[in-house]
């Protein structure tokens, strides 16, 4: 067991704990190796440009993140259920894993860019271009960040409610609720609160990923893009650093606040046992 | 208001699960399935639920047929095994919800589920969480639920199963008081005889799909109609007849005396003091047997005991398989 435990303790070191370390000292370096100093974060957290930036990702990420985990509530129920194609369903979220952030703004552009799918048949089936560049606007990206969060989200999500009691739900059919009753009364109280790690788990996800936004971003400055722009574009490593460091520090912010919004709730999640039960 | 059951199948595939089950419970009864796991008892109790469609046949509830009716729609209590309380309501809001999905007033859904409690012995239950309640309490909590509903029948799956065994034979009583009280036709599934005999006013036999045998207690204790049918209320001897066979329950033997008429000799394997008798068990006959005896006191491995049965069970009798007709 110490061998075991001194591995996993050798893995997150080499691969979490050492390279944040080192981000957090190259955030505080001046350039060109100089003394310690808080200009980068000074420089970032004092510049309307990077706060409007941070403050439209943080938004942006958590509303879609909040929509893809209302999206993928049937298709994860689909496959909780284990109804007929859901095996199907399961293995395209699975596949979702396998594109990059790239390809599914590569994808979008293919559905909704100026030449896209929906804007030839729009202007074959209407003579219109409505649709012709849809995929640069806020919705557009929206649409790209939204392909990939929902299914990842369902997979999620499915584990969940494949946890719920299905004599919960029986009894409830039994009592006369109805299906959207059963629902709301019985299965969206029970997976509340692993609806909110799948949320938080997404937006964590999108805030870190840019490869749609660097395709089709062009009504927002998504942070992690600039944070990529800043390291390879203009070589401003330290700055880079700084950006990485304050991104983190907002992810958890939010995780914690959206912990004890709901926490206070007194949501609770259990899988009722039918093991015995003494007096 | 009487349930029935007419030419009731259930099959999954080839596998038939119910063989062709005609039963009638009776308004004011209750009626305990009995049978080993596999025997379809839970598939019946789901049948008449509406929890499960069955293959073909017929469900009527009075005189109308539910066959098709969706199970939100039959008015039907039921008592799952593991009760299924809501784990994130309180005791009134499990109560209540049957009422809720109804629309009905939040006083007025308050008012009843404070009047079931009172009827369960749970007044002042109402706030508590339901995982913060015992076996009994959640039981009683499971059924004061069922009835906010107003059911034409109750249905109750293995309602002492998840209890301890010496907790088990006090809420058997209550649970009983409780259905009398309530006069419904009840139809409770289990696969202890002891919870049959107490609850019921009639139990019907399950074995391998099949309705085997019917009637009060007493009768299919005392008058089973066949050996798989005396093997499901405990330990059965074989008596040989004329006409057949028949059978004895272990009480039913007594160590013969000299001059005293000898129905077996049992070679004792094993014995066990109950404190009011010897549970005694070996062979004779080429078959297992068990005696309950108790004016015995040499019971060491290998004795042979002389056995007759009670005069009260010797009088011949009957054509018919019996119990102790031999």
């Amino acid at each position: 067991m110490p061998s075991i435990l001194l591995a996993l303790a050798l893995v997150i070191g080499g691969a979490i704990v050492l390279p944040v370390a080192f981000l957090v000292a190259e955030s505080f370096q001046s350039p060109g190796g100089g003394p310690t100093t808080w200009a980068h974060y000074l420089e970032v957290l004092s510049s309307k440009y990077y706060l409007g930036s941070l403050g439209a990702t943080l938004l942006f990420c958590s509303a879609t993140a909040a929509l893809a985990t209302l999206l993928a509530i049937p298709g994860a129920q689909w496959m909780a259920k284990r109804r007929s194609g859901s095996s199907l369903l399961r293995m395209l979220c699975q596949a979702n894993f396998a594109f990059s952030g790239v390809v599914y703004g590569m994808l979008v552009v293919t559905l909704l860019g100026n030449a896209g799918v929906v804007s030839l048949l729009e202007a074959w089936a209407f003579g219109t271009d409505f649709s012709r560049g849809y995929v640069y606007t806020t919705g557009g990206l929206a649409i790209g960040y939204l392909g990939f969060q929902t299914p990842r989200a369902a997979l999620l999500l499915a584990q969940a409610l494949e946890r719920v009691d299905p004599q919960l739900l029986a009894a409830a059919r039994v009592l006369g609720a109805t299906r959207a009753q059963r629902f709301l009364l019985v299965t969206l109280p029970q997976i509340a609160r692993p609806l909110l790690v799948t949320f938080l788990a997404i937006a964590m996800m999108s805030m870190a990923s840019f490869g749609t936004a660097l395709l089709v971003a062009r009504t927002i400055d998504i942070f992690p893009l600039l944070i990529y722009r800043e390291f390879t574009g203009f070589g401003e490593i330290n700055r880079a650093a700084a950006m990485g460091v304050i991104l983190a520090i907002c992810c958890v912010a939010l995780e914690v606040m959206a912990r004890r919004a709901t926490g206070s709730s007194h949501v609770r999640t259990r899988i009722v046992k039918s093991s015995r039960i003494s007096n | 208001m009487d349930i029935k059951l007419l030419g009731v199948t259930k099959s999954y595939g080839s596998n038939a699960v119910l063989v062709s089950t005609d039963l009638i419970f009776k308004a004011g009864e209750v009626t305990s399935l009995l049978g080993p796991s596999g025997s379809g008892k839970t598939t019946l109790l789901n049948i008449i639920a509406g929890l499960t469609q069955p293959s073909s046949g017929r469900v009527f509830i009075g005189d109308k047929d539910v066959t098709a009716l969706p199970v939100e729609e039959r008015k039907v209590g039921y008592v799952f095994q593991s009760h299924a309380l809501f784990p994130h309501l309180n005791v009134a809001s499990n109560v209540e919800f049957s009422l809720r999905v109804q629309g009905i007033s939040k006083q007025l859904r308050r008012q009843k589920a404070q009047e079931l409690l009172k009827l369960v012995d749970l007044t002042g239950f109402e706030d508590r969480p339901v995982d913060t309640l015992s076996g009994g309490q959640r039981q009683r909590v499971a059924i004061a639920r069922a009835l906010a509903a107003e059911p034409s029948i109750l249905l109750l799956d293995e309602p002492l199963s998840a209890l301890d065994p010496e907790l088990r034979s006090r809420i058997r009583m209550d649970l009983k008081l409780l259905l009398d009280r309530l006069g419904l036709p009840t139809v409770l599934v289990t696969h202890d005889r002891e919870d049959a005999f107490a609850l019921s006013h009639r139990i019907a036999l399950l074995h391998q799909g099949s309705v085997i045998q019917q009637g009060t207690p007493e009768e299919v204790y005392r008058q089973p109609v066949s050996e798989a049918a005396a093997r499901l209320l405990g330990p059965a001897i074989t008596l040989p007849h004329t006409s057949g066979y028949s059978f004895c329950r272990p009480e039913d033997l007594l160590l013969a005396k000299p001059g005293d008429p000898v129905l077996f000799e049992m070679v004792v394997e094993r014995a066990i003091f109950h404190g009011a008798y010897w549970r005694v068990s070996g062979h004779a006959q080429g078959q297992q047997m068990q005696a309950d005896l108790v004016d015995v006191s040499d019971v060491s491995p290998g004795k042979r005991l002389p056995l007759k049965l009670k005069a009260s069970q010797a009088q011949s009798n009957p054509s018919r398989l019996a119990v102790c007709t031999a």
